[in-house]
């Protein structure tokens, strides 16, 4: 496909306001044609994408050349029960994955707020988190083994249904992971499966202030009743909630918390009473819980429909992804809010609080030159002072070509080479999604 | 700790955010695995195209013919973009401006349905064709239709021998349900009388309007502002429809005045008498038709009536993804269509229960359904959810 | 982009909100526990009293408590590490979740020595409960493996630290649990048991303390599924002692004579299977295959890049 039109909708991934036109798409039928087109693209830029649900500029062409679109390649190949693993083809989308372990009481954990559609290869170039990946942890705790497609368009597995190294002397799947596509075309993959909880209680506790929301979070993180998410919404993206057709009679100017425990029935109903005591002591009037899945959908609602909503409110809007040390929350919170005022428009915050992992949303209008500019200006600020009290760039979208400018902010001179040598030994040109995650990673025909 | 930038107002019609979560319920996207054949494509293609960063050009137009219309991709969408409308209007420009011709077959049918009375009588035959077991065309479905007998007079004549006294409706009676498929408008009357519903048929109604959205013919406004005038004054709770497609389109014509519902979701909100349980092994499975769940936003059928036909029932696999008929998709783009419908029929094969009946609640999903025969190796039966419902005209009369 | 001056290493440090402690890699348990204990946490994954944490890494990327916290590089989330030149660089961070880079910390953590070690880790920690127990089931082979088989498919195998089946020749095989749960819970893990053992005819009994089992000599990483299988195969083998690490698909296995030859007899019969599925052998004693191609020029590339000879 080469036409302006149909290179319009490859433009961009789930960051919209930032287009990249290819030059032409191609949509593989199997993982052979895959290899194939590889093997015969010379001297162009090559960029793989799932669902292109990415918020970080990663499947998209950065410098133009051919966009690989594995969404054709969507079989579930195997699932053992035994093992505890299955065998995925890159396209397979997350929710229908689920859909087909759920009979077999298994599951695979990681869970991206886009799990409708995204597929598990971009989970794994990205290494997803998702709400329950604060016990569960991310995607890259569950990858046993990866097939890919190198730029000669030879095909190699690194790791299997064991999850070891195979017959390599390195686990080269650890540096796939995450790799943002960077150092092939991943084709298949081999999961780590895990049983499904055989029960779960959901709360959600309101606060009037930080410091006893900052309470409830430390007491959750060390509760022995492990929860599998800590969600916290700001009193903006409550508010934001509160005006919208989902409002829920929630405080607008409150914090609140969702929390989630599972396990087997006979630990987790003892749990609830204290971890409702947890909620309550950190100095919430009003914390509910429930273990029905009615109760427990309604009580998630409102953390569910922050995305759909900044959509509704807002022509564009910048997340970012940052991971911090918890006890800097107030700090962060307090920079985004005055960054947030004094450009003028509003953040509304929403974190993975268990994993320290904020996303403050800015609401902006891409249109105006000044406005992207300034949201702009208050990333890079707010990436250095993440940086600065220990934190990360990125815990869960991956840097693409949206945060690779703050990557200097992180890796010192030699940390840095031993970065940039790793696309040196798969990738050295750079033909594999080139500008992405390294700025100086430059595709040179 | 607060902020002092206020949060911007909902604008519903704001643009599409990108995020992708339309692809996966897209049967287009699914269908080809192309991106630019998906909502979030489109979208931006047309408003590339709008803001002029991009030419018209054939492959805008192709795509835009691709969409089926099922609008799963408004229920999905967590930002609210009414795709629907924008699709509507796109589709309207660009047969306007002769971007996108429809089939010769469909001009002449658009043309017909605007003259109820004339449809009626040209259809004649082919109601006697089905009243004797004849079926001309794969897309026409087995029934008993009364060949002469109008809805209307039908019901007149149940209404005075059994007199209900419940609620008050108006039935609307469709045009190519009227003219071809009159027996389920005939059961529609028999179950609503038989639940002491008063059923009211306002004689000038004509078509709702679905064929001429569907095809981006002119004429939608003519026969809206026909059907208004119609459904006024008649003092009526609301207008039922047997149709998911017209039933959304008339709703949008009338914009609450009366409200519109779909006769299995009115039933379900009244206490349904049931028929006895069918005994044996039959196994209904109901499959919902996208203009019930994504047009009208319905959850689906209300369990209760279905629960009220006596027979096993449960949803069919993917009960809420599009059949491919897409009203006259399946005529427009029979490839594509009878692809939807291959992947989405698969699972009778192998489905429990003997006899196997296909149950929904739009004619012309019934009508793709029916097409399944030659696809699907075992035999089945399909049937409108409101035929289930129904005490036969003898048990009415004697009961 | 312009790099940072200086490296950004890690300080020593703990940080009982975030539950991360950063030590030197040669400290042992009783070291770790003691910075842990004082903020009621735990570092879960340790095999060895004695040891320092480094050698007990690079002896088995599992602990037996892998079972339910994932393995060493799940766990260790930072590392100050000293190239074989001498050069410093952090890898990771002192935060659990991060897509930052290539993810050199679990790459250089599974490559023993070759690319220089070590100097600092910053470990995850995990609450500790103040119930400590091992429990065990034993009773003929047949219906243990089916217990084993049965509990690994329940979220129980979530709670449990470890669940692991022993094979050595002249003792009966059993399967060991251990549990580290708050004290109001540790009925509810007897119970679950307990019909466990019933509904299987297996005896159970239970000891205080977790597990250490020490530093193995062989690992093998299989699936879960053939885990237990592989485990009887090499306890046939005189002076073997098998560990299998149930849920990992980990055999850990402890010998009388730990030579190179004795382990390459044990291990060479398996590579042609084990390689197959993406699994492998490793030893602390036996340095592993030499690269075939491609795999030499990929790490002669490396080695370039990052300036080693």
């Amino acid at each position: 496909m080469t036409s302006p039109a149909q290179m319009a909708g490859y433009a961009s991934d789930g960051l919209g306001y930032k287009t990249f036109p290819p030059d032409a798409v191609v949509i593989p039928a199997d993982a052979d044609d895959l290899a194939r087109v590889i093997a015969v693209l010379k001297g162009v830029p090559i960029c793989l994408r799932g669902a292109g649900t990415s918020l970080s500029g990663g499947p998209v062409a950065a410098q133009g050349g051919v966009v690989i679109h594995t969404s054709r390649l969507r079989a579930i190949r195997k699932i053992c029960p035994e093992g505890l693993w299955c065998e995925v083809e890159c396209g397979v989308n997350l929710n229908r994955l689920d859909q087909a372990l759920a009979p077999y009481g298994l599951c695979y954990p990681p869970d991206p707020s886009s799990g409708p559609v995204c597929t598990i290869g971009g989970n794994v170039a990205s290494n997803a988190g998702g709400a329950h990946c604060f016990r569960y942890g991310v995607t890259g705790n569950y990858v046993l083994g990866v097939e890919v497609v190198l730029l000669d368009g030879s095909v190699h597995r690194f790791g299997g249904p064991a999850g070891g190294r195979g017959r390599w002397q390195e686990d080269w799947k650890r540096l796939m992971i995450g790799s943002e596509g960077t150092l092939g075309a991943f084709t298949r993959f081999w999961l780590r499966l895990t049983p499904r909880a055989e029960k779960a209680w959901t709360f959600r506790a309101t606060y009037a202030d930080l410091a006893s929301t900052e309470r409830a979070i430390h007491g959750l993180v060390r509760h022995p009743a492990f929860p599998v998410a800590i969600e916290l919404m700001d009193p903006r993206a409550v508010a934001l909630v509160e005006s919208s057709s989902m409002a829920m009679g929630l405080p607008k100017d409150h914090f609140m918390i969702v929390t989630e425990i599972d396990g087997p029935a006979a630990l987790v109903d003892r749990r609830v009473e204290s971890v409702a005591e947890v909620l309550r002591s950190a100095g919430s009037k009003d914390v509910q819980f429930g273990d029905s899945p009615e109760a427990r959908k309604n009580l998630f609602q409102a953390r569910k429909a922050m995305g759909g909503l900044l959509g509704q409110i807002s022509p564009d809007y910048l997340v970012q992804d940052a991971v911090i040390p918890k006890r800097a929350l107030a700090e962060l919170l307090q920079l985004i809010y005055d960054e947030a005022d004094q450009a003028g428009f509003p953040a509304v915050t929403v974190m993975h609080a268990g994993d320290g992992n904020l996303h403050p949303n800015f609401l902006f209008d891409s249109s105006k030159p000044e406005e992207l500019e300034k949201v702009e200006g208050i990333s890079k600020r707010l990436m250095e002072r993440v940086v600065a009290v220990g934190g990360t760039l990125s815990g869960e979208h991956g840097i693409g070509n949206d945060k690779s400018e703050y990557m200097g902010m992180v890796f010192g001179p030699d940390s840095l080479r031993l970065q940039l040598a790793i696309p040196q030994i798969f990738n050295p040109r750079h033909v594999f999604n080139p500008l992405k995650v390294f700025p100086e990673r430059r595709f040179a025909a | 700790m607060k902020q002092t930038a206020a949060l911007p107002q909902f604008d519903p019609l704001s643009a599409c955010v990108h995020c992708g979560f339309c692809l996966e319920v897209c049967p287009t996207y699914q269908l080809t695995g192309d991106e630019n054949n998906s909502p979030r494509g489109r979208l931006r293609i047309w408003r590339e195209e709008a803001a002029g960063r991009l030419e018209a050009e054939p492959m805008t137009d192709f795509y835009t013919s691709e969409c089926v219309g099922c609008l799963a991709c408004e229920t999905a969408c967590p930002a609210g973009v009414p795709y629907g409308e924008i699709f509507e209007k796109t589709r309207h420009e660009h047969v306007a401006t002769g971007r996108f011709k429809p089939k010769l077959e469909l001009k002449v049918a658009a043309m017909a349905v605007g003259y109820p009375a004339l449809f009626n009588l040209a259809l004649t035959p082919v109601r006697a064709l089905r009243s004797l077991g004849f079926l001309p065309h794969p897309l026409v479905f087995p029934g008993r239709p009364a060949v002469l007998e109008s809805t209307a007079a039908y019901a007149r004549r149940f209404m005075a021998l059994r007199k209900p006294d419940g609620p008050r409706v108006a039935l609307l009676t469709g045009c190519l349900m009227e003219a071809m498929f009159r027996e389920i408008n005939f059961a529609t009357v028999r179950v609503l009388i038989e639940n002491n519903v008063r059923v009211v048929i306002p004689d000038d109604q004509g078509c709702c309007g679905a064929f001429q959205e569907h095809t981006g013919l002119d004429g939608v406004e003519a026969l809206r502002a026909k059907n208004r005038q119609a459904f006024d004054g008649h003092d009526v709770e609301c207008v039922v429809s047997n149709s998911a497609g017209c039933g959304f389109a008339l709703a949008k014509t009338l914009d609450g005045k009366p409200p519109v519902r779909d006769v299995l979701g009115f039933l379900g909100g009244l206490g349904i008498k049931p028929r006895p349980r069918v005994a044996g092994n039959a196994r209904v499975y109901v499959d919902l038709p996208c203009h019930l769940v994504h047009g009208q936003k319905a959850d689906g059928i209300p369990k209760a009536v279905l629960d009220a036909t006596g027979y096993e029932w449960e949803l069919a696999p993917c009960a809420k993804d599009c059949c491919g008929s897409g009203g006259i998709y399946n005529i427009q783009k029979p490839e594509n269509a009878r692809e939807i419908l291959a992947r989405k029929s698969a699972f009778l094969d192998d489905a429990a229960g003997e006899p196997v009946i296909l149950a929904t609640s739009n004619h012309v999903c019934m009508m793709q359904w029916n097409s399944a025969r030659s696809l699907v190796r075992r035999p089945f039966q399909v049937h409108h959810v409101i035929q289930l419902l129904d005490p036969g005209e003898k048990a009415l009369l004697n009961s | 982009m312009k790099a940072l001056m200086e490296e950004r290493l890690f300080e020593p440090f703990i940080d009982a909100t975030d539950g991360v402690l950063c030590l030197p890699s040669g400290s042992d348990a009783a070291e770790i526990e003691r910075e842990a204990a004082l903020h009621g946490l735990r570092f879960p994954l340790v095999v060895d009293e004695s040891a320092r944490l480094c050698d007990q890494v690079a002896a088995s990327p599992f602990a037996p408590a892998s079972s339910r916290f994932g393995p060493y590089c799940d766990n260790i989330t930072g590392m100050n590490w000293e190239l074989p030149d001498g050069r410093r660089v952090r890898v990771g961070e002192r935060v659990v979740k991060s897509t930052t880079g290539y993810d050199l910390l679990r790459f250089l953590l599974g490559t023993t020595g070759r690319y220089g070690g070590p100097v600092d880790y910053v470990l995850r920690l995990r609450p500790a409960c103040d119930v400590v127990q091992t429990f065990f089931l034993r009773g003929d082979l047949s219906p243990l493996r089916m217990a084993a088989a049965e509990i690994l498919q329940t979220s129980w195998i979530h709670w449990f630290d470890s669940m692991d089946f022993l094979a050595a020749q002249g003792c009966g095989p059993l399967l060991r649990i251990a549990v580290n749960c708050p004290p109001g819970e540790g009925d509810a893990y007897m119970d679950f048991l307990s019909k466990m053992a019933d509904k299987h005819r297996l005896s159970l009994d239970h000891s205080p303390g977790l597990p250490l089992d020490g530093c193995p000599d062989l690992v093998i990483k299989t699936s879960p599924a053939l885990v237990l299988d592989t485990a009887l195969r090499l306890a046939e083998h005189p002076g073997t002692k098998c560990v299998a690490l149930c849920c990992c698909g980990v055999v850990h296995l402890f010998l009388a004579d730990p030579g190179p030859e004795a382990i390459l007899l044990l291990a060479r019969p398996l590579e042609k299977e084990l390689y197959a599925i993406g699994g492998d052998w490793s030893s602390r004693h036996v340095r592993t295959n030499a690269p075939a191609s491609p795999e030499a020029d990929w790490i002669l590339t490396l080695r370039k890049e990052w300036g080693l000879p």
